[in-house]
């Protein structure tokens, strides 16, 4: 199999040892692009020892720590070719990662992204309602991983309405009109994770209103370490959120800036899923070996989109368990899996900072 | 902000009252000291904690007689006097250092106001508690206007205030805070003493211990040197110079290595967390695009090799500590000196006579480095701190002409 030939078919069909072969031999020619042309790519498997590997299995891939992007702005095409740089979302004293697209990288994550979403929301665009409100994408201050990520799901609905106002509260107006307007239709909410839950739910619970959104398929991302703070789990959310507006098609996604092409989306079953087109690997925390299914460890992410910029084979600062590979209940082959959180943070060490760290925890 | 002893404001402001000092090495002083000795070695919560223990033990009378023989020694027939009210601003992460500088200025006679981070510390907890409980006695009434500690973060305003009561100011590092705490100003006849961040490595020959026969006695003193604090004080070991010819130093290497990998899995030092373990694997990539580092597998997540050309390309803003090494080798001890900048603190030696470094050192006239000793000292506290002789540093020299 080519890439080509894995665009024309489901992206979930292929069994282990096919996906093996073609993610290994797509990864090789990556590893070798990615080192004729990006020198510090080029360093680092200089360290390690790698030059000239051509790597077996999936395992055996050198990964770079994702926290490298915030440090480096490396790619492996001409600046002339870049037609899109991404960065990270992070609070205006954090560093933000630099990914540098060129055109055939983002062309083929557009058809990546469009392969896996079909296959949730089916090919026809359906009416889009937005749990955010629509200033994010006007502030150019605000406009981040968010703005992007709104606009990005944007391509697979049709009719895109705001439910929240600029003081983010939920305009019902605007909502009601929406729903008088597609009445009987299938329709599409998409919304950060966070957002949902403290601007939709949490508005909705303390107004006591219930709506109507039963025919709907609601897809968040964004991750739950915000919701954890609060106690609220995957489970609590969809329970809560279905009790507030009859939603039971709930789908979370994982996924980062970092690595384009790799977007795990949650099946009926529960579990994220790895498309045909990239893969994961759970390590050791310690050891980094890889782990078997069951075990939580250190999630690594592969994919074959990024050809602009070495993010084929990342190791994340995130934990989780692999369930299990092409035998989900949902159907679709591929491993799947579940996140469990980030990593905690290591601990301030030293005779130094006397004043910065205080200064820190402060902000 | 938290007045930790003595416990009201006003008593601070007593503090700052302008009074005369006590004589150095006064009986009430050195009882004091061995006190709070005492009470440490006798608790056995403490015992857990080998920092603290071996705090306790330079704080013991036999130990601080021998730091007044030295202070005797050094006086001479000359009169060295406390410079009066001494602030400390510690460090938020090492929990024994603010002990060390308040009790050596205290020793020779000064008052002293000590800022201690906020940050909770169950040991800075259990040392304040000891120490305010000793304070509180009768037989140290004199003391008790002489001592201030506070807690707090981040505020100016109490450092402005304490800074400009202070005859001595001496910073805890962090080159920010450092600078930051610079823009403070302090009384026009007053000194200030500075710990910036600072670096050390370690200088091992070959050939001495391609025939060392034991071998383990180093390798714990190595760990020791290394692992403790997260190998992030400005003492702990970060990098090392082999120093021997070529075979030697491919033989000493795996000798070595091998050693303290095994010792390291008995240890399995559990202050090194996931997190370190990234923060590592990060340090490694920056290591290679930035100085062509090359990485040394190791068989253990707790040890991380990264050979380097010379020290020069010991990048130190991209070590994050916690069993991470670079190494690199000379053929002799003189081309160890050729880069050393003002950031080195201590060279850690093994197989090495002290006069020959001695020697070394008087030759080279390299522009860093403040203290030279043996591997497995390297965290020991020495009155003599980053070129400083503290007690000098905390007195004024009386001249009396004839």
């Amino acid at each position: 199999m080519n890439i080509q030939e894995c665009l024309n078919i489901d992206p979930y069909v292929l069994n282990k040892e096919d996906k093996q072969k073609f993610l290994c031999s797509e990864l090789n020619k990556l590893t070798q692009l990615h080192m004729d042309n990006c020198s510090e790519y080029q360093s680092i498997l200089k360290a390690y020892s790698y030059l000239d590997t051509t790597f077996q299995s999936l395992e055996e891939f050198p990964y770079l720590p994702v926290r490298l992007f915030k440090e480096y702005e490396l790619k492996s095409c001409e600046d002339e070719e870049i037609i899109k740089t991404m960065t990270s979302s992070g609070t205006t004293s954090q560093k933000v990662s630099k990914i540098f697209l060129d055109k055939e990288t983002a062309t083929l994550q557009t058809k990546v992204l469009v392969k896996i979403m079909q296959n949730f929301l089916g090919k026809t665009r359906l009416p889009m309602l937005i749990i955010d409100t629509k200033s994010i994408l006007k502030d150019r201050k605000m406009f981040s991983a968010r703005g992007a990520g709104i606009l990005g799901l944007s391509t697979f609905g049709r009719k895109h309405t705001y439910a929240l106002n600029e003081k983010m509260e939920i305009d019902f107006e605007v909502i009601q009109q929406f729903l008088d307007e597609h009445k009987g239709q299938k329709v599409f909410i998409f919304g950060f994770t966070f957002m949902i839950w403290q601007y939709f739910y949490m508005q909705l619970k303390e107004k006591n209103i219930v709506l109507d959104l039963s025919n709907s398929i609601l897809i968040h991302s964004g991750g739950w370490k915000k919701l954890i703070d609060q106690s609220v789990d995957n489970k609590t959310f969809k329970q809560s959120l279905e009790k507030q507006t009859g939603i039971r098609d709930i789908h979370d996604f994982y996924g980062m800036v970092e690595q384009v092409g790799s977007v795990f989306v949650e099946c009926e079953e529960g579990h994220l899923h790895a498309s045909t087109f990239s893969d994961v690997i759970i390590r050791d925390k310690m050891t980094l070996e890889p782990l078997a299914i069951g075990e939580e460890g250190i999630i690594e992410v592969l994919s074959v989109v990024p050809r602009s910029y070495p993010g084929h084979v990342l190791l994340t600062e995130d934990v989780g368990i692999l369930r299990g590979e092409d035998d989900c209940a949902c159907g679709r082959k591929g491993k799947y899996f579940t996140v469990n959180g980030r990593l905690a943070k290591a601990e301030i060490r030293g005779c130094s900072d006397t004043h910065t760290s205080d200064e820190r925890e402060l902000r | 902000m938290t007045i930790v002893f003595p416990q009201s404001t006003d008593s601070i402001e007593n503090i700052c009252i302008e009074k005369r000092v006590i004589a150095p090495f006064s009986d009430v002083l050195v009882d004091f000291v061995d006190d709070v000795s005492k009470h440490i070695l006798n608790e056995s919560t403490f015992k857990q904690y080998p920092e603290l223990m071996a705090l306790a033990f330079w704080m013991r009378r036999g130990h601080i007689k021998k730091l007044q023989y030295y202070f005797m020694q050094k006086q001479g027939t000359k009169l060295l006097l406390g410079r009066g009210i001494v602030f400390h601003l510690a460090p938020s992460n090492v929990d024994t250092i603010f002990i060390y500088s308040w009790f050596l200025s205290l020793l020779v006679g000064n008052s002293n106001i000590v800022r201690i981070s906020d940050k909770k510390n169950i040991q800075t907890d259990l040392l304040l508690k000891v120490l305010t409980l000793i304070l509180q006695q009768h037989k140290y009434e004199e003391l008790q206007t002489r001592v201030g500690i506070i807690r707090y973060g981040h505020d100016d305003e109490v450092t402005s205030y304490l800074s400009r009561m202070a005859d001595t100011r001496v910073i805890w590092g962090g080159d920010r805070t450092i600078e930051h705490i610079r823009t403070i100003p302090i009384k026009a006849t007053a000194t200030e003493l500075t710990f910036a961040d600072k670096f050390s490595f370690a200088i091992i020959d070959s050939k001495t211990l391609c025939e060392e026969k034991k071998l383990m006695l180093l390798i714990k003193k190595f760990y020791n040197d290394t692992f403790w604090f997260g190998q992030m004080a400005c003492s702990s070991i970060r990098s090392i110079v082999w120093v021997g010819s070529k075979e030697d130093n491919i033989q000493a290497k795996n000798k070595f290595w091998n050693a303290l990998e095994t010792y390291v899995k008995q240890q399995l030092p559990e202050e090194i967390t996931p997190a370190d373990i990234i923060n590592k694997l990060v340090a490694e990539c920056s290591m290679a695009i930035e100085q062509d580092g090359i990485v040394t597998k190791m068989d253990t997540p707790y040890i991380n090799r990264i050979q380097i050309e010379d020290l020069s390309q010991a990048n130190t803003h991209l070590h994050c500590g916690t069993g991470l090494f670079y190494e690199c080798e000379v053929d002799g001890l003189s081309e160890v000196f050729q880069h050393i900048s003002k950031k080195y603190q201590t060279i850690a030696y093994y197989g090495f006579e002290k006069e020959v470094l001695f020697a070394a050192l008087q030759q080279t006239l390299p522009y860093g480095i403040d203290r030279v000793v043996p591997i497995g000292k390297s965290l020991e506290f020495s009155h003599v701190w980053d070129g400083y002789d503290l007690f000098e540093s905390f007195c004024r020299e009386v001249e009396v002409w004839s």
